[in-house]
């Protein structure tokens, strides 16, 4: 294999070979002498008070070594999501005043074996007091509910997204549009479970995590251990897959510390397939109720309505995912007028949280579903449409946010070009249909915290070994591969000698983690900053010693070379070596941090600016419906994606393929069912995500656009290219054969109802 | 409780191992003999994570007993390599068309694909599908791997 | 999720293994193990295991006279692949390709997948098409149409030998799998058609409850518009839950497109 790879060359990940070897080691292989086996007892009830826990019988069986309940906290509520949305920290780490939802964890075990923890909880007796309990988001919200959390109307929050004037700007529209749309909970799936490990020495608590952001963990577990920072160490190992369900601190990373400093030994929580389905996070089930309007020439005048998101028992990070639902929209059109609300409302069914997307697939299907109506109603084909309606390089959107390179035009011209849309739509076959969806991507969104920062170190060692510290989270998308790229760019070396150490709360700076796409963005400009530092500093010696000014240096395949004389040149290893020796002594040391520009949100009206950059992509799905069976089969996909630039375009198009099944998994086989909070589908065989005879022909088109922002132009794109692929379907099938589907997943059984009632209304 | 003696083969290793009537296989190779790169993701054979090899063919670690597994010859993760820096030509692909993303489902995947090709040399795009069905990937999307597996079949051809 | 403790047992003989099926309670068969193995892990009743992997005379597919005969033991990865059942009964081949997942292939057995009584299983479907006769070691000889009408009377405590299948030379076989409801992979319904010199059989995997021969739709099947007509009707017949009749139609529609 051809060595360096810099930026914009394919990189297999770094740590690949020893996942293809079986050597890497996940949290869920992390073993310590002396571990002990964490199981939860979990409520049997939706919606009760603990009135008496008794742990008497469990903590006499032998081989037990801690049990723990509310008794053993401080009873300190947490949350994720509470700097900007005050009192939405509302769940303690084990449930302390009542159960809200089925499952909630009431008591934890530590146990030497899976048998006698199991064995030990069943002897844990809990007097409960059964409340009664609400399922659905709309009937939470009538009088008379029962409350879950004292808030209003079981209301979270509601966040409007207001400004302009639109019902005068409806009133002067030529056409109006209504729907309303349903979408489902999803589940992550990751193929890691969540696992935590942990033990508590020399006065300090150490968790190996499966996690997206160790340093969100700490920070939660120093409020509900009364602990500080430093005496609270969390370490991320490599990590089988976050998609947000991994971004927050969970009971198990809580429960495994106070019972590892109980028991005086180690303990280590493994959630079960079944626990991972239903008793972590879940997508936030929503419904849309929405309105568009246009002019007759197609110009898009304004947007209102509403959505309700079941967020089930406590916030997590609700607050964000249904402000990002209803504010990803302006990055994508071009509009003025618009009122639409959202409601986060508390139901007595499981935790809904981030996942990929964060509100932005739901909006997605209901959005983009909306405008192909517009389109409709106006007579305009759904590209024009687009055309007409989508957004500007440097435009800012009615709700405040600053775009500015942006290559959302030219994505949906490309695409269109691609697939032969003009063909495709124009010269019909029976059963098939071709539909077009857009969006945007933020990299960063500074929604939780007064600041987003990332830092990275990068140590030269003496013998030419360089080991960068950061503190973004790999769970597998690449980023340590990405900001080592980075590193091997600047520094003019292989990137074979670059060793990433990542995400250890510890040693490492501070990341916020894993999410809204920001890790090539956010952490790769501090690395960037950290690799310009470390290079400065070499090429200020490199260049003392020929006597040159450091403009006048070059770099290519690992050596150094002076421009304008081509006897001065010398290997990295050299400069290196310069670098520490006994005249120069100065160890190469270099560091970077950045916190993006943004403006922060008014939550009067949801207009501020998240994000310093933004993403964009156009995405056509081509199908082909049988009318007898109601069963679809995509013919092609092609997306074409604004993604700044590709530091590593094998690691982009595998985010965008990774995205688009995602989204194919929404759209047709993923509906994470729950009936009185309990989860009906918790397994593989009835939860069925796509499997390898589910692919579709995909293509991915990777467009530069150099975001100045951005390092090397890079922007981040990771959650987007589910974002639209459920609408687009929608759309197609629409275009082929009249029925428009407003819920996912599109199931045979609906196509066929669908099909019925058209032929009936006929 | 009775253990029964059991005499396997793993890596080109043989073993013998006293095993309970109901530990499972994939937990006596995770245990025991420490190789953790088999994966039990879901526990109920519906994930293909903890695929091996046992006596020639790919199986489910999951839903095998180790006592059923007296006299077998197995093979895992661990043991495609010939030696450390010389991976199997499926490694080296996975590795080369980006297959690996958070890589969980690497080991039973690349299991699985060496059955597929020991079987099926020159598999077509559907025969590469079909012989996957049984993996489950949510970070790739299933694409590079399908590309690993044609390159793979590539050099192994070429052998 | 751990394990019961159970007692592990290794009969080498079908008469050891009859003697253990028929004395112990609460004994559970031990073939390929997908499906027990999945049964264990949920309930902790199953106090014996009887593993048929060194039972003699189980395994085998070859000619006697004019049937080729399997034994139940079979592997369904080593069927698919087998050349006496590729030549003569190419349809079986077919149906187990599409069946479950490689891995699962690998281990299950014929006998497990019949032995395991559930309905949607569609290598019972096809075996009913092929007018199969099953060999149990306690009860004897079994016709496929008595075998699929209470399949669990004749499972239980009894150990399932060999399969018959009389050749006859087909003139035409299909085999059409709806591969999944879109949330599951248990097979929404499944399609099996042999024609040979003796006639058409048809026999349908109606996917919540064990197959059936529709022998008026075979009859039919040379008029399409009439075959679908009498597929309704015989659906009607059989397939209780009405919300499930309008897919499977169109399962058929595109089943008989190309015959």
């Amino acid at each position: 294999m051809k060595e360096f790879t810099g930026i914009g060359q394919n990189a297999p990940h770094i740590e690949a070979k020893d996942k293809v070897l079986g050597r890497a080691i996940y949290a869920y292989d992390f073993k310590l002498a002396g571990m002990l086996v964490g199981r939860f007892l979990r409520s049997p009830h939706a919606h009760a008070k603990i009135i008496k826990i008794d742990t008497t019988k469990a903590q006499a069986l032998k081989g037990v070594y801690a049990v723990i309940t509310r008794e053993d906290t401080f009873k300190i509520k947490y949350g994720s999501n509470s700097y900007f949305f005050p009192f939405t920290d509302d769940q303690y780490p084990l449930a302390t005043d009542k159960v809200r939802y089925l499952g909630e964890e009431v008591a934890a075990v530590a146990a030497e074996s899976e048998e006698i923890a199991e064995a030990a909880i069943k002897l844990i007796e809990v007097e409960y007091e059964v409340l009664p309990a609400v399922f659905d988001a709309e009937e939470a919200m009538k009088p008379g509910a029962p409350m879950i959390q004292n808030k209003r109307n079981n209301v979270a929050i509601m966040i409007p997204a207001v400004f302009g004037d639109a019902e005068k700007a409806f009133a002067e529209s030529d056409h109006i549009v209504e729907a309303e749309f349903r979408l489902p909970s999803q589940a992550h799936v990751c193929l890691e479970p969540h696992v935590a490990v942990a033990k508590y020495e020399e006065g300090k608590y150490t968790l190996w995590a499966s996690t997206q952001a160790p340093f969100r963990i700490r920070e939660n577990l120093a409020k509900t251990l009364k602990v500080e920072q430093k005496d609270i160490r969390v370490i991320k190992l490599q990590v089988g897959g976050g998609f947000g369900g991994k971004l927050e601190m969970l009971p198990l990373d809580y429960c495994a510390c106070v019972l590892a400093k109980k028991a005086n030994r180690p303990v280590k929580f493994s959630l079960s397939r079944e626990e991972e389905f239903i008793y972590t996070r879940r997508k936030h089930p929503m419904v849309f109720k929405l309105k568009g309007g246009a002019k007759k020439d197609g110009t898009l005048t304004a947007l209102a309505g509403s959505v309700i998101a079941d967020g089930g028992a406590y916030c997590s990070y609700g607050p964000t995912v249904v402000a990002a639902s209803i504010m990803r929209i302006g990055m994508s059109y071009k509009f003025q007028h618009c009122q639409i609300y959202g409601y986060r409302v508390y139901t007595n069914n499981p935790i809904s949280g981030a996942i990929r997307g964060f509100g932005g697939v739901q909006s997605g299907f209901a959005f983009e579903s909306l405008m192909d109506l517009l389109a409709q109603k106006v007579g305009m084909d759904p590209v024009e449409f687009h055309l007409k309606n989508a957004t500007d390089p440097n435009f800012t959107a009615a709700n405040g946010m600053e775009i500015t390179t942006n290559g959302l035009k030219d994505c949906i011209r490309i695409a269109s070009e691609r697939i032969n849309w003009k063909k495709l739509k124009y010269e019909k076959r029976e059963g098939y249909g071709i539909g077009i969806g857009i969006a945007a991507d933020v990299m960063g969104s500074k929604m939780y915290k007064s600041h987003e920062s990332a830092g990275t170190i990068i140590r030269v060692e003496e013998d030419g070994s360089v080991i960068l510290l950061t503190g973004a989270a790999d769970t597998g998308q690449g980023s340590d591969t990405t900001m080592a790229q980075i590193a091997a760019q600047e520094l003019g070396i292989n990137l074979s000698r670059i060793r990433v150490i990542a995400a250890d709360t510890e040693n490492t700076p501070f990341d916020t983690g894993s999410f809204a796409s920001r890790v090539t963005f956010i952490s790769g400009n501090a690395t960037k900053r950290a690799a310009v530092d470390a290079r400065e500093q070499i090429d200020a010696i490199v260049a003392k010693k020929w006597n040159i000014p450091v403009t006048q240096l070059r770099r290519e395949g690992e050596m150094i070379f002076d421009k304008e004389n081509d006897y001065n040149r010398m290997t990295f290893m050299e400069a290196v070596k310069l670098c520490y020796s006994f005249d120069v002594g100065k160890m190469i040391l270099g560091r970077g941090v950045y916190n993006p520009p943004t403006k922060p949100v008014d939550l009067r009206n949801g207009q501020g600016n998240v994000s310093a950059g933004y993403s964009f992509e156009a995405q056509i799905v081509y199908l082909r419906v049988n009318k007898d069976t109601g069963r679809v089969k995509i013919l092609k996909i092609v997306d074409a994606h604004d993604i700044g630039k590709a530091i590593n375009p094998m690691a982009v198009e595998g985010q965008i393929e990774g995205s688009v099944v995602m989204g194919l998994g929404y759209s047709f086989y993923e509906d994470l069912k729950f009936k009185d909070g309990k989860g009906l589908n918790p397994n593989l065989t009835n939860y069925r995500v796509p499997h390898s005879t589910d692919i579709p022909q995909m293509e991915s088109i990777l467009f530069e656009t150099n975001d100045k922002e951005g390092p090397y132009g890079a922007k981040g794109m990771a959650e987007s290219a589910l974002l639209p692929t459920a609408a687009a379907i929608a759309n197609a099938i629409y275009d082929a054969v009249g029925v428009r589907l407003t819920e996912v997943p599109f199931t045979p059984e609906k196509i066929l109802k669908a099909l019925k009632e058209k032929s009936q209304a006929s | 409780m009775k253990t029964i003696d059991i005499k396997i083969k793993v890596n080109g290793v043989e073993r013998n191992l006293s095993v309970a009537s109901n530990q499972l296989l994939v937990n006596l190779l995770r245990g025991e003999l420490n190789l953790i790169g088999t994966k039990d993701a879901c526990g109920s054979g519906e994930c293909g994570a903890c695929t091996v090899i046992v006596n020639g063919k790919s199986v489910l670690s999951c839903l095998t007993l180790a006592c059923e597994c007296d006299g077998a010859v197995i093979t895992t993760i661990e043991g495609l390599a010939s030696e450390e820096n010389k991976l199997h030509p499926i490694q080296e692909a996975f590795m080369e068309a980006g297959a690996v993303q958070c890589g969980f489902c690497t080991p039973g995947m690349i299991l699985s694909a060496k059955y597929l090709l020991d079987t099926t040399p020159s598999p077509s795009e559907e025969q590469i599908q079909e012989g996957l069905a049984g993996n489950i990937c949510r970070c790739t999307g299933y694409k590079k791997i399908f590309d690993a597996v044609k390159i793979a079949a590539k050099a192994l051809d070429n052998k | 999720m751990a394990l019961p403790q159970f007692d592990y047992y290794t009969p080498k003989t079908v008469e050891e293994a009859k003697k253990l099926v028929s004395t112990l309670d609460h004994a559970e068969i031990l073939a390929g193990g997908t499906w027990l193995l999945n049964l264990l892990k949920k309930s902790s009743s199953i106090k014996h295991v009887i593993s048929l992997k060194h039972v003699a005379g189980l395994k085998g597919a070859s000619i006697e006279g004019d049937s080729l005969y399997l034994g139940a033991a079979e592997n369904l990865d080593d069927l698919s692949r087998n050349k006496l059942v590729g030549e003569h009964f190419i349809v079986l081949q077919k149906a187990i390709n599409k069946l479950a997942t490689p891995q699962i292939r690998n281990m299950a057995t014929i006998g497990g997948n019949l032995c395991t009584c559930l309905p949607w299983a569609d290598l019972a479907c096809v075996l009913l098409a092929l007018n199969a006769e099953l060999d149990f070691a306690v009860k004897g000889k079994v016709h496929c149409v008595d075998f699929v009408a209470t399949p669990k009377k004749y499972c239980t405590k009894d150990i399932l030998v060999g399969i018959t299948l009389p050749l006859a030379k087909a003139d035409q076989y299909k085999f059409l799998r709806l591969p999944l409801r879109n949330e599951t992979d248990i097979p929404f319904a499944a399609l099996c058609l042999v024609e040979t010199k003796k006639g058409k059989a048809l026999s349908v995997n109606l996917g919540n409850s064990y197959p059936v021969l529709f022998n008026k739709t075979a009859a039919a099947l040379s008029d399409k518009i009439k075959a679908v007509e009498a597929f309704a009707r015989e659906l009607k017949e059989y397939q209780k839950d009405a919300s499930r009749l309008e897919i499977m139609q169109g399962l058929f529609k595109e089943f008989i497109a190309d015959l």
